[in-house]
């Protein structure tokens, strides 16, 4: 069951992602978006369907069968809309296809090319690079796979994945111990969707909590974290091929060299994927970037929402909205500078 | 404020400790201004960045940014704004483009790209963080035995009280097992995820477990470096293994493991006093109260 969950995975939050792009940007723009992209827009929208879930299981009861049952519902909904939208647009691009003439609108309207490489011979150097990211992201999955080196000093998710699973409710005891709340537990760490979704995909998968939470989502966190860099690496050396491949390798060695300590990036892919921060650090943040650098705004939204979703900070504002503000501050500073040097015309 | 700003600032420093990846990013900015690399969004990348390492490492600003993302988070956090992997990448890239263009020969140029990369690998630890990151595979191997061991021997419901290896891991192994406290009793962060404490008596238990694992023996003294989230027992007292034992039984512990390095005649003892048999699992003694606990209330 969990291999047909990762195959159905990244196809799925393509096809979220895709019809999200397709509802949200003009057809012009949509082509400047990358299939990275709607992969992780497809991923976050999922996060947003599992929170959904989450909150309407903690409303009706803190029931983890409610939980599961809604999240297929809304899942089985949102592909439902994301198939007919992607259906229409592919039937629109045909007919201005036959209408133009043209051969590749239509697939490039649904699919989009932006930004793609040119379609000459790779080089010897180009193919060497990537190569040698292939094999260390490799060696980073192997280590995942079959290490368990795994930081648990501020983290109890597989505790309450597991407490989920027996109890088949949400938050009626300590994790840690198994018996029920005296106090009770902060509703801003209650209302976050990582641990049910977990919970979900056990149930569905009829898998082992250790290896969903401890294998299976810090694979799914480091390929969704190259997705965006390779996003970022695709905006920052359009064109580039051998730029595109070195920043990857250089990311993939950066991962390796940034295990030295808590709150690092390598770290949190390397030992800690489970976690909302890790998330949040290696998948939303340079997305969230590259979405700025592109200036890509109508994404930028669903990142945000995303990131309230599985990591709680200051009222849910998030450090994401943070970024995204100090960015356009650069950037009103940055045109303010220009037209000062360049002087009254 | 004054120790928020010093937090900040110590903060800055145990984190330019740790690893040298800040440097280099440092070094980065000052590379990047020198030889002004880039496309205009690579620079956008990389000065939007080093106003962003500014704010994170300028105690004032740091500050602010700490009280922004809230006392859950520590220091390091902050750094969440900061695309540290993506600059690095970015100016390294750059670097190298740079250097193809350079006129020095292929060998030369592959030498210096290879002293690059060993200055890159000697920032971090090479394999080895310092954080306590546990391989927790063949210790959970262990406990889960124990725990399988454990419900074959008890089969009903278990209050567990065991030594800390045991308690660790024996939640995530086994919900149906609950325990006399968890790990928030030794790291302090998790008592974030609740509003529940520890009792005094609990943390009492915790350290004499601690401490007749050390000392393999029932009554210990109490050194003075204890190192127990809250309050801890006084130095320079006994705790009384029979006593904590009965203390647990009657905070409804079902089962007890001891360390197995306890002696057969402190055993022997246990039996005397609290008329329960201790028999051997594993490498633990197994106590299970609920036959015994009215004879050990009874001796009382």
């Amino acid at each position: 069951m969990l291999a047909l969950f990762a195959v159905i995975f990244f196809p799925l939050a393509w096809l979220l992602g895709n019809a999200l792009i397709l509802v949200l940007d003009r057809k012009k723009a949509r082509r400047e978006y990358f299939w990275e992209d709607r992969l992780l827009a497809g991923i976050f929208i999922l996060i947003g369907l599992a929170e959904g879930a989450h909150l309407g299981a903690l409303v009706r009861g803190q029931s983890v069968f409610a939980f599961t049952k809604l999240a297929a519902l809304l899942l089985i909904v949102a592909s439902g809309i994301s198939c007919v939208i992607t259906g229409i647009s592919l039937g629109l691009s045909v007919r201005s296809r036959k209408a133009a003439g043209s051969k590749e609108a239509a697939l490039s309207a649904t699919v989009g090319k932006a930004g793609s490489l040119s379609r000459d011979q790779w080089t010897t150097r180009e193919w060497t690079t990537l190569a040698a990211f292939l094999i260390l992201v490799g060696i980073q999955a192997v280590f995942l796979l079959t290490g368990t080196r795994v930081y648990l000093e501020y983290d109890e998710t597989l505790e309450t994945v597991t407490s989920f699973l027996r109890s088949g409710t949400m938050f009626d005891c300590n994790p840690l111990t198994g018996l029920p709340y005296e106090q009770g537990m902060p509703s801003r760490l209650k209302i976050l969707c990582l641990p049910s979704a977990f919970v979900g995909l056990c149930q569905v998968c009829r898998a082992n909590p250790e290896l969903v939470v401890w294998k299976v989502i810090p694979i799914l966190t480091l390929g969704a974290a190259y997705l965006a860099y390779r996003s970022l690496a695709r905006a920052l050396f359009a064109g580039n091929r051998f730029g595109e491949c070195m920043f990857l390798l250089l990311t993939a060695i950066l991962v390796f060299v940034g295990d030295y300590g808590y709150g690092m990036e390598g770290f949190g892919l390397l030992h800690a994927g489970f976690q909302g921060t890790t998330i949040r650090l290696a998948v939303m943040m340079p997305w969230l970037f590259g979405l700025c650098l592109r200036r890509k705004w109508r994404l930028v939204p669903l990142v945000l929402l995303a990131e309230a979703c599985i990591v709680w900070t200051l009222y849910g504002l998030g450090m994401g909205i943070l970024l995204v503000a100090t960015f356009l501050a650069f950037q009103g500073l940055r045109h303010a500078l220009q037209k000062r040097k360049e002087g009254p015309q | 404020m004054r120790e928020l700003l010093r937090n900040a600032w110590n903060g800055w420093l145990a984190m330019s400790d740790r690893g040298k990846l800040g440097a280099l990013l440092l070094l980065m900015f000052l590379l990047a201004w020198l030889w002004k690399l880039g496309t205009r969004k690579q620079k956008d990348l990389i000065w939007f960045g080093a106003l962003l390492t500014g704010l994170c490492i300028f105690p004032l600003t740091a500050a602010c940014l700490m009280l922004y993302q809230t006392r859950f988070y520590d220091y390091e956090w902050i750094w969440t704004i900061v695309p540290m992997t993506g600059i690095l990448a970015c100016g390294g890239t750059l670097l190298l483009e740079q250097l193809d263009k350079t006129s020095c020969g292929k060998g030369k140029k592959l030498a210096i790209a290879g002293m690059a990369l060993m200055v890159l690998l000697l920032c971090g630890r090479l394999g080895n963080p310092r954080a306590t990151v546990q391989d927790v595979g063949l210790q959970r191997r262990e406990v889960a035995q124990v725990l399988e061991k454990l419900n074959e021997a008890t089969g009903g419901s278990v209050l567990l009280w065991a030594p800390k290896e045991v308690m660790e891991h024996a939640r995530s192994l086994d919900a149906n097992i609950t325990l006399l406290y968890g790990r928030n009793m030794w790291q302090k962060h998790l008592n974030a995820f609740s509003y529940d404490g520890y009792a005094q008596e609990q943390r009492d238990l915790y350290v004499w477990m601690q401490l007749a694992c050390a000392y393999q023996r029932l009554d210990v003294p109490v050194p003075a470096d204890l190192d127990v989230v809250g309050e801890a027992p006084k130095a320079g007292t006994t705790l009384e293994g029979i006593s904590c034992i009965r203390k647990a039984m009657e905070l409804g512990a079902t089962q007890i493991l001891l360390p197995g390095s306890l002696s057969e005649e402190s055993m022997d003892e246990l039996e005397r006093e609290l008329g329960i048999k201790p028999v051997r699992l594993e490498q633990y003694w197994l106590l299970s109260c609920n036959q015994g606990s009215a004879k050990a209330s009874a001796s009382r």
